[in-house]
């Protein structure tokens, strides 16, 4: 079975968890609690690897004193309605014990009086973020493994997952894997899977480098049904290096500027202005490069010593801000809030997902989904992604806990994973094929272009696919790797593309625009009478993907927008 | 992107090949890190904050890639 890279290590567990960012490891722990036994895999190193070891921090938390119907309606409305609000509500109901939880780990939160320090959320006007002291999302991610480690949650790192496997009976009974560094091959013979991954991207952020999309793909290749594929999360960024806090520089005093020195914002939103979501933002920017008043940049200059200081307070005195600052001053010549950089969109990730209940059971049996791999939401909300990351592990963890706990074992389907290792090593033989990398390269030239994704048409979204689908038919199956790395990149590569096509289609069928989240020049307004719907993408049987739209249940929910 | 681990510096503990996201770094035979896929760094700086040492050196610059404009 699969020799050409060597052995094999078979594993067994009652629920194996992949990817050991937020979702992935709560869900670890809390599935240990409940009884489980729990692998959990990363491809990199568990806690160290993935979006949330990069992330600011900040956690939406609805304390005892808050009212949650006011916590879901602005999220919602940020969303604008088109946002499972069950999840929302359930999100928010546990934050608080989350909260309670992360504190008798070791993180403390900032506090003053004996009250909790907060800031409210980025275009919401009653939702509050909490800060850990101190610490930045990274601490809390590798403190969370230690607490796994300790409820004896087995973690396994440089393992990645390429395939999920069926059991006789048609539910998912496990995964195979290869070993980044070790090359053996890795068979997993579990209960229930957590795909807890992120969604998916294009390399384009270079924090996010990792985003493929490996693990909704795979569950969407074993039948499940994928959400929200029409949806991105574009950030913007400077042009040749990171920064952390590019929602906060606004906020505290900073203003985006074109070319000319003109503030534009408040030709783009007149009420909320440089702190307007991020879409927005993005969206503005490219309309100022189109009209050519590129370089684009944060208006750093006029801002006073005491929005700096405030800046470094928040951001810049831990993790890795303090050496990226040094260095651009040291080397480059440049202050980074005293002097004007350009700035440019990066795409960061889809926000596809695999449709999952407020359980977070997704539509196969056996299969679970939390974090990015499942839809959170389209606003990429400062606060919300630690908060629904933390909400869906923990339960999905107890979730696929008590499914394994009540299931009898599964039967391999050996088939299955002879056919699925064959394909995954398939391009080990393609001596004359493109490299990976060149292929993505391609097709960031075909996505990144702001008339193609930030601001949408349908002329372009169809040209966009016709390139996307003549690099599929052309290149993509000779895509040639020479060692286990190239192999996965490959692999890596065919999701991505998969990826592209899914979102061109879909972009393509949604024909409105919802600002907070959606731009599309040729239907620029939305449309409640038709599109209070979510864009639901299966694979067919000839393998085509299969698009249906669904009915947003609002007959359930507490807010529903006006018709 | 990772420019620089120190030879001489480097002491062998071989955190930061395991702790790299991206894979960059692989220890030799002779038990020193080296750089071998600086492509594929995300500039991270995960290695030169982990590095009980200070050996490495990241420049702030990441490998460019199709802009927007």
């Amino acid at each position: 079975m699969g020799q050409d890279t060597g052995v094999w290590e078979l594993m067994k567990s009652d629920v194996l968890i992949i990817g050991g960012g937020f979702a992935g490891l709560w869900a670890s722990l809390r599935a240990a609690e409940c009884g489980a036994s729990v692998i959990l895999v990363d491809k990199s190193f568990a806690g160290k690897s993935g979006h949330s070891y990069f992330a600011g921090g900040a956690m939406m938390v609805l304390l005892p004193e808050d009212d949650l119907d006011e916590y879901v309606y602005d999220i919602a409305l940020g969303n604008e309605w088109l946002v499972d609000q069950d999840m929302v509500a359930s999100v928010f109901r546990g934050s608080y014990d989350r909260l309670n939880d992360l504190e008798s780990f070791g993180i403390a939160f900032r506090k003053s009086g004996g009250e909790y320090e907060w800031t409210k959320a980025r275009g919401t006007r009653n939702v509050k973020n909490l800060w850990p002291e101190h610490a930045t999302a990274a601490d809390e991610v590798t403190l969370l493994r230690k607490v796994a480690l300790s409820k004896d949650v087995r973690v396994i790192d440089h393992v990645y997952i390429y395939d999920l496997v069926k059991g006789d009976n048609g539910s998912i009974a496990g995964a195979i894997g290869i070993g980044v560094k070790d090359r053996k091959n890795y068979l997993f013979t579990v209960k229930s899977v957590i795909a807890a991954t992120n969604s998916g991207g294009y390399r384009g952020h270079h924090l996010a480098c990792e985003l493929q999309g490996t693990g909704p793909f795979m569950a969407y290749d074993a039948g499940a049904r994928i959400k929200n594929p029409e949806f991105h999360y574009i950030n913007i960024r400077p042009a040749k290096h990171e920064i952390e806090g590019s929602g906060i520089l606004p906020a505290i005093g900073a203003r985006w500027t074109n070319a000319k020195g003109v503030h534009y914002m408040e030709n783009y939103d007149s009420v909320l202005k440089d702190r307007a979501p991020v879409s927005r933002i993005v969206v503005a920017a490219a309309k100022e490069a189109m009209k050519g008043n590129a370089p684009i940049s944060i208006d750093v200059e006029g801002m006073t010593e005491e929005e700096r200081e405030r800046f470094r307070i928040l951001q810049v005195s831990h993790g890795w801000m303090p050496i990226l600052f040094e260095k651009c001053k040291r080397e480059e010549g440049y202050d980074i809030l005293r002097d004007n950089i350009e700035w440019q969109p990066a795409y960061e990730a889809n926000k596809l997902g695999i449709e999952a209940d407020v359980n977070c059971a997704a539509t196969i049996d056996g299969l679970f989904a939390a974090g990015m791999a499942r839809p959170l939401g389209i606003n990429p909300f400062t606060g919300w992604s630690i908060a629904s990351c933390t909400w869906s592990g923990y339960t999905a963890g107890e979730s696929a806990s008590f499914y394994a706990q009540n299931t009898d074992s599964k039967e391999i389907d050996f088939s299955d994973v002879r056919e699925k290792t064959k394909r995954f090593l398939e391009p080990l033989k393609n001596e004359k094929g493109m490299d990976p990398d060149a292929l993505v390269h391609e097709m960031q030239r075909i996505l990144f272009p702001a008339d193609v994704l930030i601001i949408m048409s349908e002329p372009k979204l169809k040209n966009a696919l016709s390139r996307a689908l003549t690099l599929k038919e052309e290149t993509l199956p000779s895509l040639k790797a020479t060692d286990i790395r190239t192999l996965i990149k490959v692999k890596e590569t065919q999701t991505m593309m998969l990826s592209a096509e899914m979102t061109l289609r879909a972009s393509m069928m949604r024909k409105e625009t919802r600002e907070n989240i959606f731009y599309r020049e040729d239907y620029n307004k939305p449309d409640n009478k038709n599109w209070l719907k979510w864009i639901i993408a299966e694979k067919g049987r000839d393998g085509e993907i299969v698009f249906s739209v669904e009915d947003i249940p609002f007959e359930r929910y507490p807010f529903k927008p006006d018709v | 992107m990772i420019r620089n681990i120190d030879e001489r510096s480097c002491v062998g503990c071989g955190i930061c090949a395991l702790i790299c996201p991206g894979d960059v770094i692989v220890m030799d035979e002779t038990r020193k890190a080296r750089i071998k896929y600086p492509q594929d760094c995300w500039t991270c700086f995960s290695c030169e904050m982990a590095c009980p040492v200070k050996a490495i050196d990241v420049h702030p610059f990441r490998k460019p890639k199709p802009m927007a404009w």
